[in-house]
């Protein structure tokens, strides 16, 4: 315990003080500064390590051979890693990229690129959260707290070590020696390298990965749209393009995704994309606001998350147990909610909307 | 008598009490245990402050604005487990509850619904609900409408009376018009507004704190998308911050210190007035506040853990809780999500999210298909529809299931996931006696002091409600024209603990036996002539809508009511 210092603040000053001015107390006030990038960006990793972390992003994101479009690896993930683990080392630490834009919509300025000095809560939690609590004993009130930096170097010596040349092997071996791990310091690596390779590939490219946008480019995302925003006819009236997945056949793409055998689906998805019926239980989490709840609670650990959606989406996959009966209900009722309702208006079934674009332009 | 007041929060609730005070001439100190992320805030006007946030997701991952999990944890367990003896089963984060100057308002999602006045007479209109401690209000919705309407002037709320239904416009009148038209609907949502039309329902343009034209010099909402859990970048959005606390810090009357974590309410010998606030500072340094009125608005959590850990011989267990109450009735938004499967991408990130209201929901439902359920209503909430998931959240969320690698990667390049449009059913949650706060026995955060430890599994209402209600919200999406298949998640079905933790009321009911309750129907503690709570801590039962219009209203009722009848 810290020896107490008794410091009364008089009301009557504090409020004098306030009487004259809005004078605010806060320690954010130094300005945001661009963080060393390239060449000059923070290290941490050894390069054997770095080389071995190439290696692990590249099947969290894999690119060539195995796909024409851009991985991890492309987009810089694992030097982003690596500039994380060595934050500190330069000032900046590149935690939090600045405000309010980047230049890639609109603004010539590209706010994003000074990052922002951490006050020094924000500094405790984040070398706490990088170098670990290192046997401090005022950072271990609620238990000693394992470093990013340990949990990599053990894990990608650990891996170098069980897997003598994993760097030299082809991607599908790459998978089966970190999947097939026992090795603790293995798979607490690999967790929250997945996480963060998901974070550098699709995170804005000040963070260091996403090198040139390809981690949007490759999923259609348009980036930050700030200032620009769009136009009422984008958003009441876009041009809304055929998505390629509805096309092939189920089994095929099952086949091609390696995913596993198609679980019991809902009666209502009978008509659904097949693809999409597959991962359907996932869609309503595509609100980040109620994911947020579920991320705060994995604190970064991707298994963890993974655990904790798997659990929440499990009845809604098979319908035997109480809850899978009760979700069996849900659907025969909404089952029978449509039919009334298409009986009503008429409807068959429902009109797949034309590119709204189009018939705007038509008009 | 008293004119200076220390006020511990300056989100939605504590912003407020602060620019009225202010206005009446009080003095006051807002304590704040989060940092300013808003450059020039006290000395420009809020159209000229700047701004650290951006349309930036790894930001918002790495909990900008918010308490960090390993220097402030919260636990958090179910009730069967607490009935184990489980101390707790997670610790860390919880969510989406903030810590900023300005609160969690910096980054909300800005639906301004109102309540209703059915939500205020609950008790005595349906009667009791085993194993649920729900009562009336001991104000209603007169009490709050001209807040409501004040506050809705000055946040810049957009909506479009004339589209509004019938009974939600019987149900919360409105003396004036929306102070602006709504920005235009996603494309997504108007699908699934069709969809609800199919149904009978009547969708409308959700009302929000979101400007569709310049509004006090801070310029229109450009559709970006990037809303709930992200900072405007532009400064459309009215919120706590720009609203009240900024125009308050202006008047020279207020004063915010940042960063400061309270800890403790000072009473006298006899327990029956408050002397002093200590909080401690980022470094540890423990600091003493006189104080002669006493506002607590850290939120629901917060204000009883601080409750709790003001105890004295006086209140031994807990500031005010003579009646037991402090901490009990935690309720959280329990949510039933939809989404609607289309072949297209239907563009569902453009537009601020979710555009549209619909009220089909609320209930109360009586008929014999809930009596099959085995309670003896059921009341739902609004739906909010239209929201969609930027790429980094998107392959997070599939990452979850199919694991990464090729399968991930093939997905994310088919734009599955945007493909699709969500909605969310915002649940009535009743208030439980076990659904409470209480002091972590062990876990502390990085002070030392003793973490809140929320014990919370929703109640078989419920799971009826999700069981009734999912099925319209799934036939709702399935009606969307071009739908070609649509999926629930209904969370209190899927769930038995927290899953949802940006909407949180309960923990200091207030209420006129103080056998019962915490607050008076004033905000004070029943037992404390200078201590109000301000926030929803003193709503007893939480009706299915966005909070945040309500906390600001009836922050302001309280805050008038303290400047009025002091000690009331």
């Amino acid at each position: 315990m810290r020896p107490t210092v008794a410091a009364p603040v008089s009301r009557r000053a504090a409020l004098a003080g306030a009487a004259t001015s809005a004078v605010v107390v806060w320690g954010a006030g130094a300005a945001a500064a661009a963080v060393p990038t390239g060449a000059q960006r923070a290290r941490y990793l050894t390069s054997s390590r770095l080389a071995v972390l190439r290696a692990v992003v590249d099947r969290v994101v894999p690119g060539q051979p195995e796909d024409t479009v851009a991985g991890a690896v492309a987009a810089g993930c694992h030097e982003a890693i690596d500039a994380l683990l060595g934050a500190f080392t330069v000032d900046p630490p590149r935690i939090y990229a600045g405000g309010p834009f980047s230049d890639r919509g609109g603004s010539r300025v590209n706010h994003f690129a000074k990052f922002l000095p951490l006050d020094r809560y924000e500094e405790r939690a984040w070398k706490l959260r990088i170098l670990g609590s290192r046997g401090h004993r005022d950072l271990e009130r609620n238990g000693p707290v394992t470093g990013m930096q340990q949990v990599y170097r053990t894990g990608l010596d650990a891996l170098a070590a069980s897997v003598p040349g994993f760097t030299l092997l082809p991607g599908p071996l790459r998978d089966l020696a970190l999947q097939g791990s026992q090795n603790a310091a293995v798979t607490a690596m690999f967790d929250l390298a997945v996480a963060h390779t998901l974070e550098f590939m699709y995170g804005a490219p000040e963070y260091g990965g996403n090198k040139d946008g390809v981690g949007w480019h490759a999923v259609g995302f348009e980036g930050d749209r700030q200032p620009r925003g769009y136009t009422r006819a984008e958003v009441t009236a876009p041009k809304t393009e055929l998505l390629p997945l509805v096309d092939a056949p189920l089994e095929d793409l099952l086949d091609a995704l390696g995913l596993p055998a198609l679980p019991p689906l809902p009666p209502v998805l009978t008509g659904a994309a097949p693809t999409a019926a597959v991962l359907s239980p996932l869609l309503p989490l595509a609100s980040s606001e109620v994911m947020a709840g579920l991320h705060a609670r994995a604190a970064g650990s991707h298994r963890e998350l993974a655990e904790q959606v798997r659990d929440l989406v499990a009845p809604v996959l098979s319908s035997s147990g109480a809850r899978g009966e009760t979700m069996a209900r849900l659907h025969a009722e909404a089952d029978r909610l449509v039919c009334e309702a298409r009986s009503r208006t008429g409807r068959q079934s429902a009109a797949p909307p034309s590119d709204p674009a189009e018939s705007e332009g038509a008009r | 008598m008293s004119r200076e007041a220390v006020v511990v929060g300056s989100g939605a609730a504590g912003s407020v009490v602060a620019w009225e005070l202010a206005r009446a001439g009080w003095d006051v100190t807002i304590l704040e245990r989060g940092r300013n992320l808003r450059p020039g805030l006290g000395r420009r006007d809020s159209s000229d402050l700047g701004t650290t946030y951006g349309s930036d997701e790894l930001k918002g991952r790495r909990g900008y604005g918010f308490p960090d999990g390993l220097l402030e944890p919260y636990t958090t367990r179910t009730q069967a487990e607490a009935r184990k003896g489980v101390a707790r089963s997670a610790q860390g984060a919880l969510g989406q509850l903030g810590a900023a100057v300005g609160g969690t308002t910096l980054h909300y999602n800005a639906k301004t619904p109102r309540f209703w006045r059915q939500d205020f007479h609950q008790r005595s209109a349906l009667g009791p609900v085993a194993d649920a401690q729900v009562a009336d209000w001991p104000i209603d919705y007169g009490d709050l409408e001209p807040h409501y309407d004040e506050v809705e002037y000055r946040l810049g709320v957009q909506g479009d009376r004339s589209a509004m239904p019938e009974r939600t416009l019987r149900q919360s009148p409105r003396r004036r018009d929306f102070v602006m038209r709504p920005n235009p609907p996603s494309y997504a949502a108007s699908l699934v507004a069709d969809g609800a039309r199919a149904l009978g329902f009547e969708p409308y343009p959700f009302p929000a704190a979101v400007n569709s034209r310049e509004f006090q010099d801070r310029p229109a909402c450009n559709s970006c998308g990037m809303c709930s859990g992200f900072g405007c970048p532009i400064n459309a959005r009215g919120d706590a911050l720009v609203s009240y606390l900024n125009p308050a810090l202006r008047t020279g009357r207020v004063r915010v210190v940042d960063r400061a974590w309270v800890h403790r309410i000072e009473t006298t010998r006899d327990g029956r007035r408050a002397t002093a606030v200590h909080y401690r500072d980022l470094q540890g340094r423990r600091h003493r506040l006189a104080a002669s009125t006493v506002i607590l608005a850290g939120s629901p959590i917060n204000t009883a853990r601080l409750l709790l850990l003001s105890a004295t011989g006086a209140h031994p267990r807990g500031l005010g809780n003579r009646s037991d109450q402090v901490g009990r009735n935690m309720m959280f938004h329990n949510f039933t999500l939809s989404a609607a499967l289309f072949t297209r991408d239907v563009k569902p990130l453009r537009a601020q999210s979710a555009t549209v209201q619909v009220d089909d929901l609320m209930g109360p439902f009586t008929g014999p298909e809930v009596q099959a359920l085995g309670v003896p209503y059921v009341v739902g909430g609004v739906v909010q529809v239209g929201s969609g998931a930027p790429p980094l959240e998107a392959s997070t969320t599939l990452s979850s299931l199919v694991g990464h690698g090729t399968a991930l990667k093939q997905l994310m390049k088919v734009g599955l996931h945007a493909g699709i449009c969500g909605s969310q059913l915002v649940h009535q949650d009743l208030p439980q006696a076990h659904n409470r706060v209480d002091l972590d026995p062990k876990v502390t955060d990085f002070h030392g002091v003793p973490s809140a430890r929320i014990t919370y599994s929703p109640h078989r209402h419920e799971q009826a409600a999700a069981l009734l209600l999912g099925a319209r919200m799934e036939a709702m999406h399935l009606l969307a024209p071009g739908a070609t298949g649509a999926v629930v998640l209904p969370f209190p079905i899927l769930s038995d603990g927290i899953t949802y933790t940006a909407h949180l009321a309960g923990t200091a009911r207030m209420g006129r036996d103080p056998r019962t309750s915490v607050c008076a129907p004033s905000g004070r503690l029943h037992d404390v002539g200078n201590v109000y709570v301000a926030d929803a801590s003193t709503w007893p039962t939480y009706p299915g809508f966005n909070p945040t219009l309500t906390i600001m209203a009836n922050a302001r009722r309280i805050a008038r009511g303290l400047i009025d009848r002091p000690g009331e």
